[in-house]
């Protein structure tokens, strides 16, 4: 089993660009389960066709015993759906909703038979709850979604350094950079650069394009609404190198200077 | 050998949960209810607390004579601490309210509140609204840098807060400011009767022994005396008293207190002179001293010239050694010498030392000496119970107050010396 798990700075594309990879995977006949771990419950958006109408945590909030039907959605090509779920914004603790839910997901065993664990965790490693995927083993490829805004390499920067603490002490690694591109000038090169300060590589660089907001407002994956588009093959290439990758790597966080400095050097080539 | 225990934390790390103290500021409130907003189980350490100053107070043969107030938990649950407690809290509210009919609700947070954000103060303000009731809540979360103290001043700000008004002054009253083991306990018993025997009327005993609707009339009090020790712990009752003399005129009469027989004359004159009741203080002091006098002529032909070891380890900023140095004096014992135990660290070693030698000439020895010097005793007082087979009186930790306090100890080291030395084992006073 293969169980990967997607971060990256919020609103970076995390969601849309682990839909598509989840859906080329199915589209290649493996078993593949989307874990959406964000209490805004729209990591399987596209793959539904709908929000998750059920996360795992509204059936703790409702203190109901916890069935796999209950939780696990059907969406796309048979791809399994699971919504963590949680709290309202600024009531309770999410973190510990995603550390309740997969300890759900666990106990019921609801995802032993897949092929592909899919990990979509909120933003930033906010709290310890958010790093669970990575701290318990749950997943042990991870891939940081990036553009080239220095906000974004920041927040990946940081989610690398919590990958490493973990790395050190267990099997988690991280798998790559997945360049999510803003059109920034120099942005692929930049981003190659930084992966490489932090011992990993781009494993893809995805030119932004308007296929993906079509697709999306839609409520649909590329590989879904247009699997002849070119943005739909490279999303094939992804998945197919996400699969096959065995580079993993501890990595090398960078300080912020030497971050500042390597966005303006990549900047200042404009 | 002395306990080989020793402290490596002090007062000013979180070592003691806020919600204790939130709950005696309003323990004996006559129409409050207290919600501890935490998981079921921290409710147990009000519970611990409680029944310990029950324990207390029985073995005093002082029977409590007010109802303590009913405590709810909110039961916070896993579920709570991911979508949050605040609608449990509101629930909890609502129920308190409809069940006992209280004139006001205190909120205790919990540690599990505190982390998961819960906003209590709005929950409090919305459900005051609601319920028609004040709803009192305070910004400490158990341990999390708060402790005891933090919640109960926080509390009995809330409480002047709210239901203080300034008052005409009634003359020759006194209210009592603290806690100290409660009305029941030695130390305010014996303020109390100091008070009244200098012709001053007690009006009550805040925070905690106040029910809510006198705390209206609180303020009618001349002047409020502060029930405390020593040491920076009681820093926030002086303040208190201060905002009560800022806001509400009553004078605070807290600058020392009455914990030893030269302190317990000076704070007499001190609150005589308040009151402009000077020669009843100077007769009242005469009075009590002359009973004390009579007390240590029936003592004296048993303690007189007895050897006795003097073994310390509590910081000083719970316990006083000259109070006890001044014991051993009244008594004409036999000093063979102060041990300081290996409990203090270089710095309060130091400071421990320094006041053990400004008021005796005794020599000072190790721990390491401890054991030898008490075979050559009748009796050891001591802060901590050491595993000797000598008699031990283990030295109280709140100190003995006014001359009721000092009677009781020299009369538990006569009692001590009155039995057999063979009957070893330790005596709490």
């Amino acid at each position: 089993m293969k169980k990967i798990a997607i971060y990256g700075k919020g609103g970076i594309g995390k969601s849309t660009t682990a839909a598509n990879i989840s859906a080329a995977l199915s589209q290649q006949g493996l078993k593949v389960c989307q874990i959406g771990c964000d209490p805004k419950n729209d990591s399987t958006r596209l793959l539904l066709g709908h929000l998750c109408r059920r996360t795992v945590l509204d059936t703790v909030r409702e203190g109901k015993e916890v069935t796999l039907a209950d939780v696990v959605h059907s969406g796309y090509n048979g791809i399994k759906c699971v919504e963590a779920g949680g709290p309202e914004p600024g009531v309770g603790c999410a973190g510990r909703g995603i550390i309740v839910a997969l300890e759900k997901l666990t106990e019921l065993q609801a995802l032993d038979e897949e092929d592909v664990l899919i990990y979509d965790v909120l933003g930033d490693v906010v709290c310890g709850g958010f790093a669970v995927p990575i701290r318990e083993g749950y997943a042990t490829d991870i891939y940081i979604v990036t553009s080239g805004e220095l906000m974004s390499l920041y927040a990946a920067n940081n989610i690398a350094k919590g990958v490493r603490r973990f790395a050190l002490r267990g099997k988690v690694r991280l798998g790559g950079l997945i360049g999510n591109s803003r059109n920034m000038p120099n942005e692929k090169e930049l981003l190659e650069a930084f992966a490489r300060r932090l011992n990993t590589r781009l494993a893809s660089f995805i030119p932004r394009a308007a296929v993906v907001n079509r697709a999306e407002n839609l409520r649909q994956t590329v590989l879904q609404y247009a699997p002849d588009d070119p943005q739909a093959e490279i999303y094939r290439r992804l998945a197919a190198r996400l699969l096959s990758n065995e580079e993993l790597t501890v990595p090398t966080p960078l300080d912020f200077e030497e971050l500042e400095d390597l966005v303006i050097k990549y900047g200042a080539a404009d | 050998m002395a306990l080989q225990t020793k402290r490596y934390i002090n007062w000013r790390n979180s070592c003691s949960c806020s919600m204790t103290g939130v709950w005696e500021a309003v323990a004996f409130a006559e129409g409050a209810v207290l919600i501890f907003h935490s998981p079921r189980a921290c409710a147990h350490v009000a519970r611990t607390m409680e029944l310990y100053s029950h324990y207390r107070t029985l073995g005093d043969l002082r029977p409590e004579t007010l109802r303590p107030i009913p405590v709810l938990s909110t039961q916070l649950t896993e579920k709570h601490t991911i979508f949050g407690g605040g609608e449990q809290l509101a629930a909890c509210l609502r129920y308190a309210a409809a069940k006992y009919e209280p004139r006001c609700i205190a909120v205790a947070n919990s540690c599990v509140s505190g982390v998961i954000g819960d906003d209590v103060e709005a929950v409090g303000a919305e459900l005051e609204e609601e319920l028609g009731l004040p709803v009192l809540t305070v910004n400490c979360y158990g341990f999390l840098n708060t402790e005891y103290h933090d919640g109960y001043y926080a509390m009995t700000r809330e409480l002047i807060r709210r239901f203080f008004k300034k008052q005409p002054k009634e003359k020759g009253t006194v209210l009592l400011l603290g806690d100290c083991g409660g009305p029941w306990g030695l130390y305010a018993s014996e303020v109390r009767r100091l008070l009244q025997a200098l012709g001053l009327k007690v009006i009550g005993q805040f925070p905690g022994y106040m029910a809510v609707d006198e705390m209206a009339r609180a303020a009618r009090a001349e002047a409020a005396v502060i029930l405390g020790g020593r040491g920076a712990l009681y820093e926030g009752l002086r303040k208190i008293a201060r905002q009560l003399e800022q806001d509400y005129e009553v004078k605070a009469l807290g600058a020392f207190y009455p914990v030893d027989l030269q302190q317990t004359r000076q704070w007499l004159l001190s609150v005589a002179g308040f009151f402009g009741k000077e020669e009843e203080g100077r007769r009242l002091i005469a009075a009590e001293e002359e009973k004390l006098q009579s007390a240590l002529n029936g003592f004296l032909p048993v303690t007189k010239g007895q050897k006795v070891l003097l073994c310390l380890g509590r910081q000083l900023d719970y316990f006083d050694p000259a109070t006890t140095l001044e014991l051993v004096e009244l008594l004409r014992l036999d000093l063979l010498g102060v041990v300081l135990l290996d409990a203090y660290e270089p710095k309060e070693r130091q400071e421990v030392l320094a006041k053990v030698q400004a008021v005796t000439d005794a020599p000072i020895y190790d721990t390491a000496a401890a054991e030898k010097l008490c075979e050559k005793v009748r009796l050891v007082l001591t802060t901590h119970e050491l595993q000797y087979p000598v008699p031990q009186l283990f030295l109280p930790m709140i100190p003995e107050v006014g001359y009721s306090g000092t009677l009781r100890l020299l009369g538990a080291i006569y009692r001590r010396l009155c039995s057999r030395k063979e009957r070893g084992g330790l005596t709490y006073v």
